[in-house]
């Protein structure tokens, strides 16, 4: 349609005078009435509307900017200190709060050592936060545990006391008294258990205790040690020489986690007679620190969507 | 001889201290909307409107959606005019709301685009023109040049990608500036002079037959 004929004579446009032809088009007065009318049903439309859920979470944040850093960052913390909480092994230890009444027995699953061969009965010594360390004898069963007193049955008066040193005992029945047990048993295998067990209990004397119940389920056990006094201080003497013995503790040992193979290999001085000091005083200051490390934690709280912090 | 081209275009130095006087009275109305008189803001929209409604429309091409469009980018200034600090002028910033309203709008109905174009309005630097393209004796040869011309510019514009529609239409059409651009866009100045330069030549080539060679 254009005459392109008789442009040659003509200057020809550039392409920015074609655009800005564009300026030109232009709607008429009508169309802005138009306009003023939709604008106002619009935001009329607007006022009535509510407002989408997602706006109000946009404002909060925005208000709220300055004192969201710090909270994210005590976020944080909360979240690196629960997971210090996890074993380098992966698997969870028990969090028990600083105001639990009784401690807890924390299960390290070492090996157990079992070089001597199957006899009738074995001597089962478990202290906490250490590997367990069974020697075969033939002894009866013996086992020193730190334990829950939900984990023993209602009627034992053991149940109530403060801490640690409950003897189970499954053997032949018989008469004699924890006290027969006590003078039974010889004098350095008692020293060694009660330094095993540390300042916190006395486990000679818990095995002393007057308990009824405890003498009665001791009792076969006690008749047994009585019949085999010689045994039974084999055993207690002996057990270095069984741990010493036992070719598999040093490979037990490489598969567990550091913290594990430290207390093993503590526990093998322990078994090998060494002086007991160091360990207790290691598991003593590592229980102080566990307690302290639960004191920290009491001191966060989360109600709702509150987060407290208590200096 | 007439120039069109020095009619159309204004000198830049006026262009960029009208823009700051308009700047700082816009400062001052958005202040007074922000202290709760609602009604300064009607006189923004009245400012604002047009040149709102030619920048959606030129990236359009719909007259009805630039209308919506225009009407929508209103109601979210006066939504936000609360979070305007005045760190950039209220044109841009009112012109960022357009613009992201409008890319928004485009890629939704990518696949159902309808031209509705309005009419060009035969003033005298329009007539100029159309007189060097036309024959001036002719009038309904006139008429039809022009229609063709505004045919062949909007299908010229539409072939552009969205981003160079986007900055053709703001510094050709509504004459802002790279560095107004860019920050209305949220590109960099580099960007916005590539972007026209390649949008130019696609320009060029589709609208060949009516610009000097």
């Amino acid at each position: 349609m254009l005459p392109k004929n008789n442009t040659e004579s003509r200057v020809q446009p550039t392409l920015e005078d074609l655009l800005r032809l564009k300026r030109a088009e232009r709607p008429d007065a009508a169309f802005w009435q138009d306009f003023e009318r939709g604008m106002r049903q619009k935001q009329l439309a607007a006022i009535i509307e509510p407002r989408p859920w997602w706006l109000g979470l946009a404002l909060l944040s925005r208000r709220i900017g300055p004192v969201g850093l710090p909270i994210s960052a005590g976020a944080a913390a909360m979240l690196a200190l629960v997971a210090m909480r996890v074993s380098p092994a992966g698997g969870l230890t028990q969090i028990v709060p600083a105001s639990s009444p009784e401690p807890v027995a924390v299960a390290v699953a070492a090996s157990p050592v079992s070089a001597a061969p199957a006899t009738q009965t074995a001597a089962k010594v478990e202290v906490s936060s250490a590997p367990s360390v069974v020697a075969r004898n033939p002894a009866p069963d013996v086992a020193v545990a730190k334990t829950r007193p939900s984990a023993l049955s209602a009627e034992r008066p053991a149940a109530s006391s403060p801490a640690l040193a409950v003897a189970t005992v499954s053997a032949a029945p018989a008469k004699t008294s924890v006290s027969e047990v006590k003078t039974s048993v010889p004098e350095a295998a008692r020293v060694e258990v009660a330094a095993l067990l540390g300042s916190q209990t006395n486990a000679i004397e818990a095995l002393a205790a007057p308990a009824p119940v405890i003498a009665s389920d001791l009792a076969p056990s006690a008749q047994m040690v009585e019949a085999t006094p010689d045994s039974v201080a084999e055993t207690f003497a002996g057990l270095g020489a069984v741990i010493q013995s036992e070719e598999s503790l040093d490979a037990a040992a490489t598969g567990l986690n550091p913290r594990q193979a430290r207390l093993l290999a503590s526990a093998t001085e322990v078994a090998e007679g060494k002086s007991l000091a160091p360990v207790r005083e290691r598991v003593l200051h590592r229980l102080v620190d566990d307690e302290a490390r639960y004191a920290s934690i009491s001191r966060l709280g989360v109600n709702a969507d509150r987060l407290s912090l208590k200096f | 001889m007439f120039n069109p081209a020095k009619a159309l275009t204004p000198d830049a130095s006026d262009v960029a201290l009208e823009r700051r006087q308009e700047a700082g009275a816009d400062w001052l109305l958005v202040q007074r909307v922000q202290a709760g008189e609602v009604e300064c803001f009607e006189s923004l929209i009245l400012k604002y409107r047009e040149r709102i409604w030619g920048v959606i429309y030129h990236m359009t091409s719909n007259r009805e959606d630039a209308a919506d469009l225009t009407q929508d980018t209103f109601i979210k200034a006066f939504q936000s005019i609360n979070r305007f600090q005045g760190q950039s002028a209220f044109f841009t910033w009112l012109y960022r709301i357009a613009v992201n309203a409008t890319l928004n709008h485009l890629q939704k109905s990518k696949l159902r685009r309808f031209f509705s174009l309005e009419k060009i309005r035969d003033e005298e630097p329009v007539g100029a023109l159309v007189d060097q393209l036309a024959d001036p004796g002719n009038a309904s040869d006139r008429a039809a040049c022009l229609s063709e011309l505004q045919q062949k510019l909007n299908e010229a514009m539409q072939k552009l990608s969205i981003p160079h529609r986007t900055v053709v239409t703001l510094f050709e059409i509504d004459g802002l500036s790279h560095e107004e651009i860019a920050e209305v866009v949220g590109c960099s100045v580099g960007t916005v002079r590539s972007r026209l330069h390649y949008a130019k030549q696609q320009l060029q080539a589709d609208l060949q037959d009516y610009l000097k060679a």
